[in-house]
This record gives C-alpha cells, sequence and structure tokens, in this order.
C-alpha cells in the first residue's frame, strides 16, 4: 500500500531519532521477554529436579531452605543430623527406603556429596526418570566418584581420572583433602538437573577424608593416611540430610509428624512437592513485580516514540499539504502517521527479539553456571507471540494520538503552506 | 477532541434559508476551516453512539452478575456466571439451585457411572469416631484431660493411641469403583513440569502442618493424567473421578483411598 | 450565468468565508476557464488567490455557490469525492516546498500516480511505467544531468524543486494545472523559464493553465488576465457582510 511504503520511507528519513526510539521499543521488549522467559524456564528446571520421594529430612530450619541445600544445592544447611537419629527414623514403620547424604565439600567449584549406593537406585527426576550411567558403574571402594554429567565434560575426566576433594563450597578452597585422592568410578548420563553438577562420593568416603579432622580443620600432629582409613570403621556421625520413601502416600503425614516431634534431636521433615509450591509462590510475588517494572518500562518506549513523532508534526504540515495536493485524504494523513508508529513499533519488537537471543546466547552458560538455571535456546512460547503482539498493537494505538492530531492540522490546513 | 469544527450540512441547508447560524468550535486558533463538514464525519458520531452502547452493555452485565452473585450462595455460582448479565443469568441460578437440590436428595440413587458429587464425612464409615478410642483407653480415669501437660507420660501414651488409630482409619468399601466428585485442598507430590500430576487431596488447608494430620480415610491420594497447573496451595480443586479402595499389596493395615482424576477445576 | 459546456472550470455565485459568521472571504458571480486554456489571475497578497485556488481544488468548499470541474459540481460532493476527483485531474505547484523530503525525485514526481488510477494509467501509457514516465518529463523540464535523480530532493535548487513540482503537476496529464505563486522565490532569469517551460507542457498535454500571482509582468505569457480585486465583490465590497 502506497501509505505504508511512505511511512517506511520517512522513518528511514529520520534514522538517527527513530533509532533511538526503536532501541527503546527494542530493549523494553527484550526485558518483557526475558522476565518470562526466566520465569518459565526456572520453573520448568526447579520442577523436573526430583520425584518419587516422600519425604526429605534435615536438620530444623525452613522448608524452603532444606530443599535448597538438598535437591538444587543452593545455600546451605544450617545444623547436621546424627547418625543415630537417622538409623531410628529409617526404621520407623511404613519407611520403604532411605538415602542418607552428607554436604559440605566442594571440587572446583561443583558440589561433593556422600551418599549411599540406594541413591542411584532410588533418586527419580521429571516423574519417571532414573540415573543412568553413561560409563563405569556405582562405589565399590571407599574413594570411588561418580560424576555427573556437566562436570565430567567441564573439568575434562573420564573413567580412572583422581581428583582431590576441596573443604567447603566456595570456587576457590584453602584447605584440600590431598591426602585422600579420589578416583573416578562412573559417569552419569546428563539429567537437566543438578545431579549434573554434583561429584557423588560414598559415605565412607566422606567420612573417610575427615577422620583426621576435627572441628574443620586438620588436627596438627596427625594424619591418617588413605590406606589406613580403609581399615577404620567409616560410618559417619553426622549426615546432612536423607531422603525417605514410604510404603503408601496416605501415610505421608503420619511419618512427617513423627519426624517433626522426635524428640531425640531438632528435625524437619519436608513433603518435596508442598516445598517446591511454597518456592513458587514465593517467586511468584518477585515475579509480578518483575512483570509489572517491565510493563512500564514497555510503556515508556512507546511514550517516547509517540514525543519524537508529535514534535515531528509542526515541521510537516508542508508535506501534509503536498500530500493534499496531490489527492491525499485525511484519512490517509492519519493512516501515514499510524503506519509510521506501527512500522516503528514492529522494527521495534523484531529488534527486541533478536536482542534478547543475543543475551541468551551471551548469558546462557553463566546462569546455569551461577544459579543451576537452564534456559533452552528455544523459539519464543505462545506467551510470548502475544507479548509481541501486544506491544506493536499497542505502538499502533499510540500511533493514532499523532495520527489524529495530523488528520486535524491537514484538514484545517489545507493546501495553504504554512512557512 | 471529537468537538465538531463546524456547522454541518444540515446546518449550512439551515444558513442559506436565513436563518442564525449556531454556535462552532473550539479548535486551534488556525482562521482556515472548512465551512462545510463533510457527511463522512458521521462514523466519529456512530463511535461515540457505540461507546455509550457498550457502556451500557458492560454496566449491565456488571449489574447481572452481582445479581447473581447475591442469589447464588448454594454453590451453584459456577454455571450461573457462565451467562452474563442478563436476566438469564438471574433465572439460570434458580434453575442451577434448584438442579443441586435435586442431585443432593438423589444422590444415594444415582447409577454407577455418573458421577456424584460427595463430602469428606462420607469417606468416614459411620459411626467410626477416632476419639472413642480415647475413650477406651481412658477408661474410667476422670482426670480432665486438658489439664494434662503436654510432655507427661500419659498424655503421650494417649496421643500416640490416638495417631495409631486414625494412622489405619478404616475405608468405606461401597465407595469402592465409583465416579465421584470432591472438592478439598491439594498437597502436592509431583510435578509434570511446573503442574501437579500426583497430589493428596485433604479437607482443609495446612494439613501437613496441622497437629494433628487428617485421620487416613480423609486423606485422598490423587492421581492424574492431564496435569494441573495450581495457582497457589490456597486453592482448594474439585477433583473428579474413580475412587478406590483397594488395599496396598504389603498389607500393612487399612488401605486408604486413591483417586484417578479425570477433571480437576478451580473451586 | 451560461456555462460553456465544454469549459474546465465554472465557478458561479462563489461566496466564501474562512470561518463561519465572518466576512465573506471571496464573491465571485461568474468565472470560467475554457479548456486548453491559459489563465492569469493577478491580485496583491491578501487579495484571495490561495483561498480561490483552493477552492478550485477542492480542498475547501463554499458556503453557497457552485464550482464546476470538467462538468462536475465539486460542493456537491462529499469530500472524499472531491480528494479523489483532484487526484485524478488537478496538478498543483506551490510557491515552495513543493516537494516531500523523504522521497526522491521520481518518487515525488509519481507522487500523484499511487492516489489516481487514471493518472497512473495515462502516465504509463506513452513510456510504460510511470517511472518512465517521470523521467520523461524531468528531462523535458532539464533535469537530467548525471547525478540528479540521486541527489536527494533537499538538496536542489529551488529552481530545480520548482520544476520538479511541475513535472509532478503535469504527470499522467491532468486536464487542468493550477500553480500558486510558482515563481516567487526564483530569480528574474529563472522565472521566465520556468513559466516557458510550464505553458509548452501545459500545451503539448492540452491541459488548463490556472496561474495566481502577485506580480503582474508574468501575465504577457498568458492567454488571459484576470484581476482577482475586480472579480471579488467582497474585495470591492467590503461592507458586504455575510447574510
Amino acid at each position: 500500500m502506497a501509505i505504508v511504503r511512505l511511512a517506511f520511507l520517512s522513518v528511514l528519513n529520520r534514522r538517527v531519532t527513530a533509532g533511538l526510539t526503536l532501541l527503546a521499543i527494542a530493549l523494553s521488549i527484550a526485558m518483557l521477554l526475558g522476565v518470562e522467559k526466566v520465569r518459565r524456564d526456572a520453573r520448568g528446571s526447579f520442577a523436573s529436579t526430583i520425584s518419587g520421594t516422600d519425604l526429605i529430612v534435615g536438620a530444623r530450619s525452613g522448608a524452603i531452605q532444606l530443599l535448597l541445600y538438598s535437591v538444587f544445592r543452593i545455600g546451605n544447611a544450617t545444623n547436621n543430623i546424627s547418625w543415630q537419629s537417622y538409623r531410628e527414623i529409617a526404621d520407623f514403620p511404613r519407611v520403604r527406603w532411605t538415602v542418607p547424604i552428607a554436604l559440605g565439600d566442594s571440587h572446583r567449584g561443583f558440589r561433593v556429596m556422600g551418599t549411599s549406593e540406594g541413591y542411584f537406585e532410588h533418586y527419580r527426576y521429571a516423574r519417571t526418570e532414573s540415573l543412568e550411567f553413561a560409563v563405569g558403574g556405582v562405589f565399590d571402594d571407599v574413594f570411588d566418584a561418580v560424576l555427573g554429567a556437566e562436570v565430567a565434560e567441564r573439568l575434562g575426566y573420564a573413567l580412572g581420572d583422581s581428583l582431590i576433594v576441596a573443604h567447603g563450597t566456595g570456587d576457590v578452597s584453602f584447605i584440600e583433602h590431598d591426602d585422600k585422592p579420589f578416583r573416578v568410578a562412573g559417569i552419569l548420563t546428563p539429567t537437566g538437573t543438578p545431579v549434573d553438577r554434583t561429584v557423588h562420593v560414598s559415605l565412607q568416603g566422606y567420612t573417610a577424608m575427615h577422620v583426621d579432622w576435627a572441628a574443620g580443620v586438620p588436627i596438627p600432629g596427625v594424619r591418617i593416611s588413605a590406606e589406613e582409613a580403609r581399615t577404620m570403621d567409616l560410618t559417619p556421625e553426622t549426615i546432612t540430610a536423607f531422603l525417605v520413601g514410604l510404603d503408601s502416600k496416605i501415610a505421608i503425614f503420619g511419618v512427617q509428624r513423627r519426624i517433626n516431634e522426635y524428640r531425640e534431636e531438632p528435625l524437619l521433615a519436608i513433603i518435596p512437592g508442598v516445598a517446591l509450591q511454597e518456592l513458587w509462590d514465593l517467586m511468584s510475588v518477585a515475579e509480578n513485580v518483575l512483570r509489572v517494572v517491565s510493563s512500564m518500562v514497555v510503556v515508556t518506549g512507546l511514550l517516547g516514540m509517540l514525543t519524537v513523532i508529535l514534535s515531528s508534526l509542526e515541521a510537516r504540515r508542508r508535506e501534509m499539504a503536498v500530500l493534499r495536493s496531490v489527492g491525499a485524504r485525511p484519512l490517509h494523513v492519519f493512516a501515514l502517521f499510524m503506519s509510521e508508529a506501527g512500522v516503528l513499533a514492529l522494527l521495534g519488537a523484531a529488534a527486541g527479539v533478536v536482542l534478547l537471543y543475543v543475551a541468551l546466547l551471551v548469558g546462557q552458560p553463566i546462569v546455569t553456571r551461577e544459579f543451576g538455571l537452564h534456559l533452552p535456546l528455544a523459539m519464543p512460547a505462545p506467551a510470548d507471540w502475544w507479548i509481541i503482539a501486544a506491544v506493536v498493537g499497542a505502538g499502533f494505538a499510540a500511533g493514532s494520538i499523532p495520527a489524529f492530531r495530523a488528520y486535524r492540522l491537514s484538514l484545517a490546513d489545507g493546501l495553504s503552506m504554512r512557512i | 477532541m471529537f468537538s465538531p469544527r463546524g456547522p454541518s450540512q444540515r446546518q449550512c441547508r439551515h444558513l442559506r434559508e436565513g436563518g442564525n447560524p449556531q454556535a462552532v468550535s473550539r479548535t486551534d486558533q488556525t482562521p482556515e476551516s472548512s465551512a462545510i463538514r463533510s457527511p463522512k464525519r458521521s462514523w466519529r458520531e456512530t463511535a461515540a453512539v457505540a461507546a455509550r452502547l457498550l457502556a451500557l452493555s458492560i454496566a449491565l452485565v456488571a449489574a447481572g452478575s452481582a445479581l447473581v452473585a447475591a442469589g447464588s450462595a448454594s454453590g451453584a455460582t459456577g454455571s450461573a456466571l457462565a451467562v452474563t448479565g442478563s436476566t438469564l443469568a438471574a433465572a439460570g441460578s434458580r434453575m442451577a439451585a434448584a438442579g443441586s437440590r435435586m442431585t443432593a436428595a438423589g444422590s444415594r440413587m444415582t447409577a454407577p457411572d455418573e458421577v456424584r458429587e460427595i463430602v469428606w464425612e462420607e469417606l468416614m464409615p459411620p459411626g467410626w469416631n477416632p476419639l472413642a478410642v480415647l475413650d477406651a483407653l481412658r477408661g474410667n480415669d476422670p482426670s480432665d484431660l486438658d489439664a494434662l501437660p503436654d510432655s507427661s507420660p500419659r498424655a503421650i501414651e494417649l496421643f500416640n493411641a490416638y495417631q495409631e488409630a486414625v494412622r489405619s482409619a478404616p475405608v468405606v468399601r461401597e465407595l469402592n469403583g465409583q465416579k465421584v466428585r470432591l472438592p478439598g485442598f491439594v498437597v502436592p507430590l509431583d510435578f509434570e513440569g511446573v503442574e501437579i500430576s500426583e497430589f493428596l487431596l485433604v479437607p482443609y488447608f495446612g494439613a501437613c502442618i496441622h497437629v494433628p494430620p487428617p485421620p487416613s480415610n480423609q486423606i485422598v491420594y490423587v492421581k492424574t493424567v492431564a496435569s494441573y497447573p495450581l495457582q497457589g496451595l490456597f486453592d482448594p480443586v474439585w477433583v473428579t473421578g474413580e475412587i478406590r479402595t483397594d488395599a496396598y499389596p504389603n498389607g500393612l493395615g487399612d488401605a486408604g483411598y486413591t483417586l484417578q482424576a479425570t477433571i480437576i477445576e478451580p473451586y | 450565468m451560461s456555462l460553456e459546456p465544454e469549459a474546465t472550470v465554472g465557478i458561479d455565485r462563489v461566496r466564501f468565508a474562512w470561518r463561519h459568521g465572518q466576512r465573506d472571504v471571496l464573491d465571485i458571480v461568474h468565472f470560467a476557464v475554457a479548456a486548453g486554456e491559459r489563465v492569469f489571475i493577478e491580485g496583491p497578497s491578501g487579495s484571495g488567490k490561495s483561498s480561490l485556488l483552493s477552492l478550485i481544488g477542492g480542498v475547501t468548499s463554499p458556503r453557497e455557490g457552485s464550482i464546476r470541474i470538467l462538468g462536475a459540481d465539486l460542493v456537491r460532493m462529499p469530500s472524499r469525492h472531491r480528494d479523489r476527483f483532484r487526484a485524478d485531474h488537478v496538478g498543483f505547484v506551490f510557491q515552495m516546498f513543493n516537494l516531500v523530503p523523504y522521497l526522491s525525485m521520481v518518487d515525488n514526481v509519481t507522487l500523484p500516480c499511487r492516489f489516481s488510477r487514471r493518472r497512473r494509467e495515462r502516465a504509463g501509457a506513452q513510456t510504460g511505467t510511470p517511472e518512465a514516465e517521470a523521467r520523461r518529463l524531468l528531462a523535458r523540464l532539464g533535469l537530467d544531468r548525471d547525478g540528479l535523480f540521486e541527489r536527494t530532493v533537499t538538496d536542489l535548487s529551488i529552481g530545480q524543486q520548482q520544476r520538479v513540482a511541475a513535472a509532478r503537476a503535469l504527470i499522467g496529464a491532468p486536464e487542468l494545472i493550477v500553480a500558486d505563486e510558482p515563481t516567487s522565490a526564483l530569480d528574474e532569469g529563472a522565472r521566465g523559464r520556468f513559466l516557458e517551460l510550464l505553458s509548452t507542457q501545459c500545451d503539448e498535454a492540452g491541459a488548463s493553465l490556472l496561474l495566481a500571482s502577485h506580480d503582474p509582468r508574468l501575465g504577457d505569457a498568458f492567454d488571459r488576465r484576470v484581476s482577482l480585486p475586480e472579480l471579488n465583490r467582497a474585495e470591492s465590497d467590503p461592507n458586504r457582510r455575510a447574510a
């Protein structure tokens, strides 16, 4: 259509101002879509992480906190659980299986988790998937380690390689268990869960590492070699948490209550699904705030565009008179200005999408490393298309304001040349 | 914004016949303005009329919905609200209220493959009373239960006995295989992505933190094929599906209720 | 009151005021332009030249009277028909700022073809496409020097811009060319040349030319001179008020 072509050429002619307006709209759309994407993918990442576990038990803290550190390896435990309490609860009626886990050490930025062989048998994710080995198998020796897929890939480990575990969970540690190297006995297939980023060792191995330590430091003058440690009784004294599977879902509440009321030690038993839902409910507050802010940014971008077009109206009255003289109707003038706004909004939206994907490309590995969030580079979801359509529509609608003013001006001016 | 800028055609004809011009526009101060308005401007008038009509119909809808909301406390809100603000809405709510009364009256007589709306009391066998266990245990002990400190051995003993009683509460076998509809709160167990695929349905919110937890015949283990996006833990839902009371193969105590859900909807 | 049936322009008993209730700006009993005639309308600034041309273009309407272009009474038409009519049959040249700054020379010249199918067809009749016809016209007006087409129109000199405007008015052979002070911004030499070019082109196309200016010297080249202050009763009788 002639008018749309004129609109396009007109915008092109004012490249600099149009470009700035475009940038504003693009940034706002990138922000809006980015918030939606992170929101969706974050939930997706979190949701598929654990299945089939009826209860998770840890030292008494907050439910979400326990969920985060035990399953997502985010944050830390406030305290540990005694082995005794664990064994007592493992013997409760209706408890079918338990898997103890010990956390606190790390290897080159990845968390090290001590656990039993039962972990590889009972841990499920994405409803029905269980852990599988790409190479190797579960622990045999005290100092065997099983690596998650990402650990092996990023650090370039293969079966048989040895690794040193560091004390503490920071990226850098000044204290290492260098006298007790571990051997890679197995590597898991990728799961898309925090399992990929974990180094799994046996509980005995975990205990062995700390057998000559006390209060978090090596005891001066006491050195127990790995060989010596193997011969000792390596039953742990404390663990960080344990997973529980019951024989009946109906029994969940009862067992949970019993554990929460356990008199020997302050414990907390959570239902993972409930804690996850509580996490969502918490996050949704932040999400809604972010959405509101992003929408405001979009509005600001559109207002900027409006201002630019409105302020150019005066200078374009001659142009409008020329158009009228060649037969353009006032409605054509209206359509011209509205199309300019629409073209800007459309181009801005396209630029915004491109911007978002560039940002994703750059930021994806960083986000996965720092937060454990997987942000797949997929096509925009249907909801995203609606958002884009809404913003473009709003752009057109906003354009109707200067368009209407131009319409009235062209009616008023007729063919007169206002100099 | 829509103020007229000049006299209409009608007014101009009026002028030619020698009448008085009507007062006109407040426009920009341009001296040049079209002396005759084109009849095309009527689209603006039409738009104004249309806007007024729309506002009026919205007001009607709002009024109708208010009527419906006020008049349907019986729980027929769902079906009534679907019909938007007119007398149909009021009539619809009356019909739905009558219908639900009939359903309640005839609940015992529905055919096996029809969905029956049930309440939580129906899941407990008539005559079963968990507190009866307490009475039996206490025997002739006249002491005031409330006066006992929580940590006293007697209190603990009574409480544990009560817990045992409710942990393996009896189920109503007649419900096995029936298609029912039951409202309740969701305790999520497993997710399909961000939507719920397995959950426990309980009669009150916060069952997992309340002391004591509900008896086992007041908990329904629900599985669903089509996952449900739960908006929040506070939101109750209606669950429709076939309820079963099969025993668990392990033989440890009585079975509980399981339900294969076909429909889950917000309450 | 007798109208020549073939008159390109016929104005009868027209009274026009900018605002309702204001004094009439124009009050013309009769004015006509024949087909192919070149008429010079002369009058000082403020005498209503632009108003008259605006009426003839159908952009404004009188409060009474009839304005016939090629037999069609503009006053009876709804405004969108008037706009289409103007696109089909009238070409305009203004005093200055004739061109759309973000369009090329050729795009500026072919503008009327985008709003009038008739003009587009007639433009394409001779040379195939409106763009080719635009180049032909520009060449006839002396604007085919190398590198000119690539220049943005705002880089052109006033004389060049006016000639582009003329080409735009002429493309598609409209029956009437209306020019409002087209040479006032040009210097003496350019003035004469422009008028000559314009007249020649109008002759070739068989179009009527209606040119308004305050400069009486321009009128020599025209078939007929009309003094607007004499024609316009509103001017000669300032006491006439709106009825």
